[in-house]
């Protein structure tokens, strides 16, 4: 495997996975066989990558006309149902066959996916008071991990999804959490830009992180709030991300990252990305080469992914063009692809012909990558 | 209580006198009703004066976050749904304490409006858009005023709350003339140095006061009366709100009001609008601003809508309770909703094709809920509702007859609500 110094080469495109309606967020299986999207129509959608299917073989004509190799296409598995309004986050076991989904009603339901078609093992229909906001695991995958709007955070078995903690004193609308990779700690950030270590022996506080920069008020909108909770693989770095609002309404802001030093809390790094119309840093996962992949979605027709190594004043690679309104990216287990979703579609106000029943919403192609490295 | 249907709404002008008059409580008010409607008309009003609280959410609260919920539907967002205090009706999560006060609104789901841009679209909805005839109409608020004529108040018919500036919004009143602007109080605060100086004494501020009426009188000989009318109006406003600072007091509200409204801006700038009520003014607009949720729509809605949840319930619970909302034309609204489609920034854009607004107390039904639309929300199955038709309908609440009731612009009869609408009966009590 590359060391830490290695910076890839730009990533390769692979192929386009179109959806049907927006997804809120994606995941691969620990085998790297499956992909998982969190929809916004209440489903979670499968693709099955372990069979590409080419498309059928072109015309000689075609052929010229059409320089682009032909993309491979991965076949779409029949969706699970059981959640309500948006799935807002998925996340997979690391060692055994199962998946765990959380929803904005505040329903948290564990999925076995040892079987073809995943079945409910466990089903907590009122886990949270509405929006689950994040779900994470711990790097052993027995406890998980889940904050919402209703101020609480609180730990479950991923056996039987029994209530193991709650901690309280976070603050308001909790929107992310992370469990630091030694499994002693749990990290929480709000609304209001603060971010909180919590002592999982003990269910204290332990210290405070300054992200306060995420947050602003706009007249009477609350804009911001800590997007993004994320550690390196060794948790010798926390990552604070979301934005450095502007105002509210449109919603303008500037991506912005904050690194911090796990062992005194120092900050090592405020890293701005872009763009004011280029919105919030959605998610960071941490490559095992030493380097963050992120995205970023602001106003319609903007975002990007990024690759950033601590420290460095700026991302050493930004996609070249600009992404659309990037919300998620996922790291394949080999470390060699990554998936980003992004938004089609069409945004604006313009007489819709709905009486006819034409009133397209919009979608979020599945981007896969390869990293050459 | 029915309007003399022979009432023309040009007698109703509101003259400096008339509102001196008015002002000082004079005779009863017999300057301040004087040639405005019939005694016993007048006799009425002195008991029962209709007032009017609009709520101005300005860039396009969402229909979907708030009246019109769709859970479960291809555009219905995030959010739940939850029971209101009238069975079978529901909204959605983030209007709790409404909610609760559901038994006291009418609820209309089918608006469909011709605008779709901020500049253009505030007015237009906000002058009820009326047919071009030239000319430019009064907002609401100016139309009130006028057709109501003034109460005994002393106070100024038609404030304005609002964040940031204050001022004298003229501009409101179109044709009607700057006399029935209204008064703005920028972030709830009274007019910049309201406050009578020290070292003015009563006899010094009498005294000004009279020579300035006194120029006032020369400068009118020679100069249009409506333009020298509205300088003296203000003056006169002035004098009047001089003797009322009492109404910006925040100290003297309870505690616990301040916890129910809230203490941010629109909680604190609907409890000074309760106060005002309370105080006589006939017109009261509150703005709040931000609405327009391009972006991040379901976590601005989060925050929006909850905010105006909490001060909006409590002002309705108040005026109910007070028997205040037998009198008080209660409007919450924007100038359109918010498209169900989302876009790439999570947010909704404009959509006056399928709406809602929230209406409360004087002459409306309670209880209700008025139009439909489709399923996921796209456009309205039921019949459509455009601005005039609510003007139309407010005026009717208000007691007056929209469709007999007609302005005199300098001799120039003008329907004071769109002619091709008409008022919407289902919600007229």
């Amino acid at each position: 495997m590359p060391n830490e110094t290695t910076k890839p080469q730009p990533p390769k495109p692979v192929t386009i996975i179109k959806t049907e309606r927006q997804i809120s967020s994606i995941r691969f299986s620990p085998d790297g066989k499956l992909l998982f999207a969190a929809g916004r129509d209440g489903k979670i959608h499968r693709w099955d990558l372990s069979q590409p299917q080419m498309p059928v073989e072109e015309s000689a004509d075609a052929k010229k006309k059409n320089s682009k190799p032909s993309e491979p296409v991965f076949p779409e598995l029949p969706s699970l149902s059981g959640h309500d309004g948006w799935v807002s986050q998925i996340a997979l076991h690391p060692k055994s066959p199962l998946l765990v989904s959380a929803d904005t009603w505040g329903r948290l339901i564990g999925w076995s996916t040892a079987e073809e078609t995943p079945k409910p093992l466990w089903n907590v229909p009122a886990a949270h008071d509405g929006w689950i906001r994040q779900i994470a695991l711990s790097a052993d995958g027995e406890r998980l991990a889940t904050c919402g709007l209703d101020q609480a955070i609180r730990l479950w078995s991923t056996a039987d999804g029994k209530k193991l903690q709650e901690i309280v004193g976070q603050g308001e609308d909790v929107f992310s959490l992370a469990f630091h990779p030694d499994g002693k700690s749990l990290v929480a950030g709000d609304l209001k830009g603060i971010v909180k270590q919590w002592d999982l022996a003990d269910g204290k506080a332990v210290r405070e992180f300054d992200a306060k920069i995420l947050y602003m008020l706009s007249f009477i909108q609350d804009v911001g709030g800590v997007r993004v909770l994320a550690f390196d693989i060794a948790g010798k770095t926390l990552a604070v991300a979301g934005a450095k609002p502007a105002s509210g309404g449109f919603v303008e802001a500037l991506p912005l990252v904050k690194f911090f030093n796990w062992s005194d809390g120092a900050e090592i790094q405020t890293l701005n990305i872009g763009e004011k119309t280029e919105g919030f840093v959605h998610e960071l996962t941490f490559h095992p080469d030493g380097y963050w992949i992120g995205v970023c979605s602001g106003q319609p027709g903007r975002g990007r992914f990024f690759f950033h190594r601590t420290g460095e004043p700026q991302p050493f690679f930004t996609a070249d063009k600009q992404m659309p309104n990037c919300h998620s990216v996922a790291l394949h287990p080999s470390g060699e692809r990554f998936a980003v979703i992004s938004n089609a579609g069409t945004s604006g106000q313009q007489k819709s012909k709905a009486r006819e029943g034409i009133y397209p919403g919009n979608s979020s192609p599945i981007h896969l990558f390869e990293l050459l490295r | 209580m029915t309007p003399n249907p022979l009432c023309k709404p040009w007698e109703h002008r509101l003259s400096r006198r008339q509102w001196l008059g008015s002002a000082a409580g004079a005779a009863a008010g017999a300057f301040g009703l004087g040639d405005i409607t019939t005694p016993a008309f007048a006799a009425d009003l002195k008991k029962k004066y209709k007032q009017v609280l609009f709520v101005w959410l300005d860039g396009g609260i969402s229909q979907l976050e708030s009246w019109d919920p769709k859970p479960n539907t291809e555009f219905g967002g995030p959010f739940r749904t939850i029971p209101t205090s009238i069975p079978g009706v529901h909204f959605s999560e983030l209007l709790p304490h409404t909610a609760k006060q559901m038994q006291h609104l009418a609820v209309v789901r089918s608006l469909c409006t011709q605008d779709d841009a901020h500049s253009s679209g505030i007015e237009r909805i906000q002058r009820g858009d009326p047919k071009n005839r030239g000319v430019v109409y009064p907002y609401f608020s100016a139309a009130v005023t006028k057709l109501l004529g003034p109460n005994d108040s002393g106070l100024p018919p038609s404030v304005w709350i609002k964040p940031m500036s204050g001022g004298f919004i003229y501009k409101d009143a179109g044709f009607l003339g700057p006399q029935y602007g209204s008064l703005a109080f920028g972030d709830g605060k009274p007019p910049e140095n309201l406050l009578r100086h020290s070292s003015v004494s009563d006899q010094d501020l009498l005294e000004r006061s009279q020579l300035r009426t006194l120029a006032d009188k020369r400068y009118s000989q020679t100069h249009r009366a409506g333009s020298t009318e509205a300088n003296s109006f203000v003056y006169d406003m002035g004098l009047e709100l001089m003797k009322r600072q009492d109404l910006f007091d925040a100290s003297k509200f309870s505690p616990r009001d301040v916890e129910r409204y809230g203490t941010h801006d629109l909680g604190r700038h609907l409890l000074l609008a309760r106060r005002m009520l309370e105080a006589g003014v006939t017109f009261v607009k509150v703005n709040s601003y931000g609405w327009d949720s391009h972006g991040d729509n379901f976590n601005g809605s989060l925050s929006l809508v909850r905010k105006f949840d909490q001060p909006f319930a409590a002002i309705i619970e108040d005026l109910a309770a007070s028997g205040m909302l037998d009198n008080v034309l209660v409007i919450a609204m924007s100038e359109f909703g918010r498209t169900p489609r989302v876009n790439g920034h999570l947010g909704r854009d404009h959509w006056p094709e399928a709406w809602s607004l929230v209406m409360a107390g004087c002459g409306v039904k309670r209880g209700i809920v008025v139009g439909s639309t489709n399923d996921n929300g796209t456009y309205v199955n039921s019949e459509p509702y455009d601005i005039g038709h609510m003007f139309h309908t407010w005026f009717n609440a208000l007691g007056i007859n929209s469709q007999k009731t007609e302005y005199n612009n300098g001799g120039q009869p003008l329907p004071i609500a769109h002619e091709g609408c008409h008022p919407v009966k289902e919600l007229l009590a």
